[in-house]
């Protein structure tokens, strides 16, 4: 077992350094930041002696080499605009960010997994027919449009919710008002983690239905409700953990987008911030960040996985 | 019958697979286990065996559809196991093959003329002009219309599937056609009438057939010369009629019995019953059929057995001591 | 594809009744889209009213800040977003097939290259990678059309690899190679042909996901840029609260032609999946 985790992480190392190169090279492909510093008052003098300091006047590979570098003594770089350490940064903005990430993954499936077994047992119902399309809706639903209709209904219309924000100014911060700010945000983000898993879970349990030992039991005459609960729930478990590691990129992709519309302080909204001014370290540490959270889903994914299926051999 | 080079020849053939495990501890499977076999032009040698016997193995390797783990192919006596795809190529018109499941032999997306004529334009067996004809008498030759040239293959039944992978197989102008259980999967009726459609065609155009099979009547009927195989190698090799009347080890024996029989009063002869299954592990060391063996005495786990003559049967071979 | 397949498809795919109806909605709604110069009533991009009116028979869906008519701004932006979803999933669609192709038909070395590849980019937060991409390069029709098209090709890579790899063991394959066949021949005549039905109902959901990708950059106002019209920029418009609280023309019919578009086309694939499935009989 252990040695199966070790090659895990092993294998997953090349993978993490291309992702690195790959944003890295994206990001230096088509623009620098100087031009976004350099404005009427910056004299050309001024930007060379800027582009020295950050090191900007270095062919793209050593500037890559050298931010590796440093990533590898643990330090992350500073930003090209606050001039803060990008760890500090992403330190400060983490929390809230997996709070909202966290509480609708939880949320979402919440949602999911009873809508998809009740699904799968109901096949080719109408009640099926109905929860299969509500998915569909759910999925077709843009994040940022539920998010306006949700922002027009309860805050200016019904005055119900605040419209942004984690925290109301002067008052704010206890749990309840916290719980108040992430109706909206969270219901926009579970919606789509529903929306993709229910028919997922659908399939997963059907599969299992039609599994020979299945039908053994029900015509051994084993009570229907039985079965599925005992039999086939237990099995259906394991293509769900899954699902769950094929979220993560998923929910931090809708993070981003929800939180700048909520004004939620996260890292999405630092990241979009990082992005329209091209600051470089922050960009990269964000990148590394997500890239090291989703391996190390995919990491955990496999692990669980191999606990639960006796019959993964590693 | 003169004694020229055989058509085919494999010497010393071996396939081992990978049986699951990573690194180092990898258990190997033996599918096909040293076997030598030589076709001889103009005849059918059958192989009979249970299903995983490595006796379809055999057939992909001859085919040069996988690669042996070592052993020698010859077509013609030229090497070509080791051959490049890129000279191996312009022989396999030579040598053709028909497999078990018609149903996926053939292209669903494609009609009958495009199954046959594709090859044979690549090969410059037929021009552009003359190819449709050629497909009409291939077709004609396997007993189909020639209507069926424009239809797709989920229009045929399982025999006419088959007729048209047999027609596929000659449209090259082959010598050799390695047929594997080209019938098992076909009702009863209609296995004759390939069968037959087989032995008519292998007359007409001069033919050599390896015909694999696991139902000993099939390979009875269209074979001159037999060899039986047990958990990659070979048990027991002679000609069909005098294997079958007197079989020299107990497992073609064993196969005999456990086939059924037309002639009532042979419903009562002794038998010898197969106990267990073929395809788990061979025991190590010693004779691999021994733990099946109702013959079976303690000096089988110990002996080194090999293929000898059988007394008094012309070139017949036989891997156990005790039943030649 | 062959003709009785195909009227059995369509024969099975008619049994969706909500199937049927997207399919009518998406090709009433993908014709006006393409005819809109011929069906919308008046210039998407000059003013033709007076400001920000409300929808009345002239103007059926009003007009914006500016004055120009609301519907003929959705159908042309429809147009783009259509054609930006469409162009994306093509990108992706062919990169995923040629190196679905490579990788499983060849193996080894070259498979293990590009599936890791492939692993890499699927496990990215790929929305990021889109704003990366999109903030570094000139925002844009085009840019955003190949943005798109090249983050949605590991799904279609996956599928046809797995594809290649099942029909790589059929026998019809392994007859061509005994035939002595090109690889060529292998490759584009006998297992491409029999990757087009899943590959189509695949491209299904990433025309999908692309609609709704460019609808999510284009409102964060990295995607399309005005004034050419697209259903994300056109919601971009409507952040300011005056016009969330009281003008709801002005974006709640561009928020439901997305939904209608991408759940239409959804529902499509989903029924030709169940339709192509060959464990559906009859």
């Amino acid at each position: 077992m252990w040695k199966y985790i070790l090659k895990k992480i092993l294998l997953a190392i090349p993978v993490l350094l291309g992702i690195t190169i790959i944003d890295y090279a994206i990001m230096s492909l088509a623009g620098s930041p100087l031009e976004m510093m350099g404005g009427p008052r910056m004299t050309e003098a001024g930007i060379a002696l800027k582009a020295e300091q950050l090191g900007l006047n270095q062919p793209v590979w050593m500037q890559y080499l050298s931010w590796l570098n440093e990533m590898l003594h643990g330090n992350l770089g500073t930003s090209f605009k606050s001039y803060r350490p990008v760890s500090e940064l992403i330190g400060e903005n983490i929390g809230p960010t997996l709070l909202l990430m966290g509480a609708s993954l939880v949320v979402g499936l919440l949602i999911a997994a009873p809508a998809g077994i009740y699904s799968a047992i109901h096949r080719y119902k109408k009640r099926d027919y109905a929860v299969v399309t509500g998915s569909f809706f759910a999925s077709s639903v843009p994040g940022f449009f539920l998010a306006m209709l949700l922002v027009y209904i309860f805050n200016v219309r019904l005055g119900w919710l605040p419209s942004g924000g984690m925290k109301t100014a002067g008052i704010g911060g206890g749990f309840w008002d916290v719980a108040r700010h992430m109706i909206m945000p969270v219901t926009v983000l579970a919606v789509s983690v529903a929306g993709s898993n229910i028919r997922y879970i659908r399939s997963a349990v059907l599969e299992i239905l039609e599994t020979d030992y299945l039908r053994t039991a029900a015509s051994k005459g084993v009570g229907r409700r039985a079965v599925i609960y005992k039999h086939a729930l237990r099995n259906a478990l394991l293509p769900i953990v899954t699902v769950i590691g094929m979220q993560i990129p998923m929910l931090f992709g809708g993070a981003v987008i929800v939180e700048q519309i909520f004004s939620w302080p996260g890292l999405g909204l630092i990241t979009m911030n990082a992005i329209t001014g091209r600051d470089y370290p922050v960009i990269m540490g964000v990148c590394l960040l997500s890239a090291v959270v989703v391996l190390a889903a995919n990491l955990l994914t496999d692990i669980v996985y191999a606990l639960v299926d006796p019959t993964i051999k590693y | 019958m003169a004694h020229d080079t055989p058509i085919m020849e494999v010497r010393n053939l071996t396939k081992h697979y990978r049986a699951g495990g990573a690194g180092l501890r990898h258990a190997v499977t033996k599918a096909v286990d040293g076997i030598d076999l030589s076709l001889r032009a103009g005849e059918t040698f059958g192989i009979v065996g249970e299903s995983g016997c490595g006796k379809s193995t055999v057939a992909r390797l001859m085919m040069g559809l996988e690669a042996p783990t070592s052993g020698e192919v010859y077509f013609r006596g030229e090497r070509i196991d080791n051959m490049p795809e890129s000279r191996k190529r312009l022989l396999r018109p030579k040598f053709q093959m028909v497999f078990q499941d018609s149903g996926s032999s053939l292209n669903p997306r494609k009609r009958v003329m495009d199954i046959l004529a594709e090859p044979m334009l690549y090969h410059g067996k037929a021009g552009r002009a003359e190819v449709l004809r050629r497909v009409d008498e291939l077709l004609e030759q396997v007993g189909l219309p020639s209507a069926a040239k424009t239809r797709y293959p989920h229009e045929f039944s399982g025999g006419q599937k088959q007729r048209i992978c047999i027609a596929k197989a000659l449209s090259l102008g082959p010598e050799l056609i390695v047929l594997d259980e080209p019938v098992s999967a076909l009702d009863v009726s209609v296995q004759a009438q390939i069968l037959n459609l087989l032995k008519d065609l292998q007359e007409e155009l001069k033919l050599t057939y390896l015909f694999i099979g696991h139902g000993l009547g099939a390979v009875r009927y269209v074979s001159s010369r037999i060899a039986v195989m047990y958990m990659g190698k070979i048990v027991e090799t002679g000609g069909a009629d005098e294997l079958f009347r007197h079989p020299a080890h107990p497992y073609t024996q064993a196969l005999l019995d456990a086939a059924p029989v037309a002639d009532y009063s042979l419903r009562n002869r002794p038998r010898i019953a197969l106990r267990g299954e073929a395809g788990g592990m061979a025991p190590a060391g010693g004779c691999p059929f021994r733990d099946r063996c109702p013959h079976a005495r303690p000096v089988c786990a110990e002996m080194t057995v090999s293929l000898e003559p059988v007394p008094g049967g012309e070139g017949r071979l036989s891997a156990c001591p005790f039943g030649r | 594809m062959n003709s009785s397949g195909f009227s059995l498809i369509m024969k099975r795919f008619s049994r969706h009744k909500t199937a049927l109806v997207s399919l009518i909605l998406l090709v009433i709604m993908i014709g006006a889209a393409v005819l809109a110069p011929v069906v919308a009533p008046y210039s998407p991009t000059r003013p033709t009213g007076s400001f920000s009116a409300p929808p009345d028979s002239a103007h059926w869906l009003g007009t914006d800040q500016i004055g120009r008519d609301m519907l003929s701004r959705l159908l042309y932006a429809a147009r783009i977003s259509l054609l930006v979803g469409f162009m994306a999933t093509v990108i992706s669609t062919a990169i995923g097939v040629v190196l679905g192709l490579v990788s499983g038909y060849f193996g080894g070395w070259i498979d293990k290259m590009i599936m890791s590849f492939t692993d890499m980019v699927m496990s990215f937060p790929y929305i990021l990678l889109v704003l990366v991409a999109a903030a570094i390069f000139e925002p844009g029709l085009w840019s955003i059309i190949w943005i798109l098209g090249f983050v949605n090709w590991p799904g279609v890579t996956r599928l046809v690899r797995g594809n290649v790899l099942s029909l790589r063991e059929t026998n019809f394959v392994k007859s061509d190679v005994a035939a002595g066949m090109p690889r060529r021949y292998i490759l584009f005549s006998e297992i491409l042909p029999n990757t087009v039905a899943p590959v189509t109902v695949y491209a299904t959901s990433v025309f999908a996901l692309s609609i709704l990708d460019e609808a999510a950059l284009s409102f964060l106002g990295l995607g399309v840029q005005t004034p050419t019209p697209s259903l994300g920029n056109i919601l971009n418009g409507a952040q300011s609260l005056t016009i969330l609280t009281g003008k709801p023309w002005l974006w709640a019919p561009a928020g439901i032609l997305i939904i209608l578009l991408v759940i239409s086309i959804n529902l499509v694939g989903d029924a030709l999946r169940d339709a192509i499935d060959p464990r559906n009989n009859g």
